[in-house]
């Protein structure tokens, strides 16, 4: 952009516009507060004060010869075919990423699934409507870091959509 | 400890804030249609609202499609309204609060990302600054104070990004030598990062370059010039790569990287060009127009 011209050449004369000590004070306090939480977020590992949470995304560390999870759900729908429901804010609105972070929460209480295909009959009336729901999980093997054989699918939880 | 006060509110000319309040809040706008755009379909699915601590607090309950569109109204035209340099307060204040409810309802539902902090922080500072003209040369520490705020919290989306990597794997070279790109490409790699999966060492490489560039981040706040231009280079062409590898793009942050610019200088320097053209073509009135 303009790096390297010499600006700042029309500056005013009247000098900086300066903030009264109460104004520096107040807003020192609020980094101090603001950084306060972001650490303790940090410390004690959480999601809960966002916008000053864990900054967690990508923080694993799979071994070389881990496993990668991933979830999805498939649907049964109207029309007799097997789908992919997508887990996207223009599908069914719930993100993937949302699925697994309350995985735990689904696979005890299934009939949340029932909250996704509502969703899916309130954005898309006119598709084929879910009639049951998957929820299962691909596992697959890494040896020295690389994917190796074939995949493992084991199913968490089954909704019989109402 | 002056030092420490002084540096958080260094001076910085007005124009800054005006250019950034632009840029800013018509992001904003691009924000609520594109990226964070679950809002109103998590309405949908109410059952799987899963609050966090401050929509619990301010009891805000789980979101209705309607109550999305509202909000997203609110930000749209106040975003319009601020982002012209109208209502620098009162406006600000207001997309601030709907964009921090928006925000909430997005990440309710369990999975919060990490891209909007710079972003939000940057709705909250921008309001304190008050009016702030495109032409206004004037420093401010006002404005540095809002300024410095923003930048912290971009280099703090790194840093903290780093010591969650440390503390979730035990030491930062544990997770640099780990599978986590393979484990990331798998999931949701493009077509043109699958071939990475073949080649374990290159992955590697590129995570030790990321957790050390991390790590270093906090040493942009104290560049100028040339060195500070190939960093923010550095970093934007990072996540260019994560985009394309990925599509993770981190736009949130990427906007607020604005705030390290001198954009204070975009209209001396066009002003400066125009001139210099009018005068090529032999139109040059005897004054030229004073610079404001």
């Amino acid at each position: 952009m303009t790096a390297g011209i010499g600006g700042g050449e029309a500056t005013d004369a009247r000098g900086p516009v300066r903030l009264s000590a109460p104004s520096v004070a107040w807003r020192l306090i609020a980094v101090v507060a603001c950084l306060v939480v972001l650490t303790v977020a940090q410390l004690i590992d959480t999601d809960d004060y966002f916008p000053l949470s864990r900054l967690s995304q990508y923080a694993l560390a799979p071994g070389r010869d881990g496993v990668v999870k991933s979830t999805y759900i498939l649907a049964d729908n109207a029309d007799g075919d097997q789908v992919r429901v997508p887990l996207n804010a223009t599908g069914v609105g719930i993100g993937r990423a949302e699925v697994e972070g309350q995985l735990a929460r689904i696979i005890d209480d299934p009939s949340l699934l029932q909250a996704i295909a509502n969703a899916w009959a309130e954005l898309h009336p006119d598709q084929p409507q879910y009639e049951r729901l998957y929820l299962k999980r691909d596992i697959y093997q890494l040896v020295d870091g690389k994917p190796a054989g074939d995949r493992e699918t084991i199913e968490l939880a089954v909704w019989e959509v109402e | 400890m002056r030092r420490v006060i002084d540096w958080w509110i260094t001076p910085i000319p007005l124009a800054r804030i005006a250019f950034l309040r632009l840029a800013v809040y018509l992001f904003l706008i691009f924000d609520v249609m594109r990226l964070s755009n679950d809002v109103i379909p998590h309405g949908y699915a109410p059952e799987l609202y899963d609050p966090t601590f401050l929509a619990r607090f301010f009891q805000l309950p789980a979101p209705t499609p309607e109550a999305g569109h509202v909000l997203r109204a609110i930000i749209i035209v106040g975003a319009i309204v601020v982002g012209s340099g109208r209502l620098p307060r009162l406006g600000g204040w207001t997309v601030a609060a709907a964009f921090q409810i928006w925000l909430l309802y997005s990440i309710g539902f369990g999975y919060v990302y990490h891209d909007h902090m710079a972003l939000a922080i940057a709705c909250w500072v921008l309001p304190t600054v008050g009016h702030a003209g495109f032409r206004d040369q004037r420093p401010s520490e006002g404005a540095g104070w809002a300024v410095r705020c923003i930048q912290v919290a971009v280099v703090l989306t790194y840093v903290g990004s780093a010591f969650m990597k440390w503390i979730r794997s035990g030491s930062p070279i544990t997770w640099a030598n780990s599978s986590v790109f393979t484990w990331a490409i798998m999931r949701r790699g493009t077509d043109l990062a699958r071939w990475t999966l073949e080649q374990p060492a290159v992955l590697r490489a590129a995570q030790w370059v990321l957790i050390l560039a991390e790590f270093a981040s906090p040493v942009v706040l104290f560049l100028k010039g040339r060195l500070l231009a190939i960093s923010i280079v550095f970093f934007l062409s990072f996540h260019l790569m994560t985009f394309l590898a990925l599509g993770i793009h981190f736009l949130p942050t990427v906007i607020c990287w604005l705030a390290f610019m001198p954009l204070e200088r975009l209209v001396p320097w066009a002003e400066r060009r125009f001139a210099v053209r009018l005068r090529r073509e032999g139109r040059q009135s005897a004054d030229p127009e004073p610079i404001a």
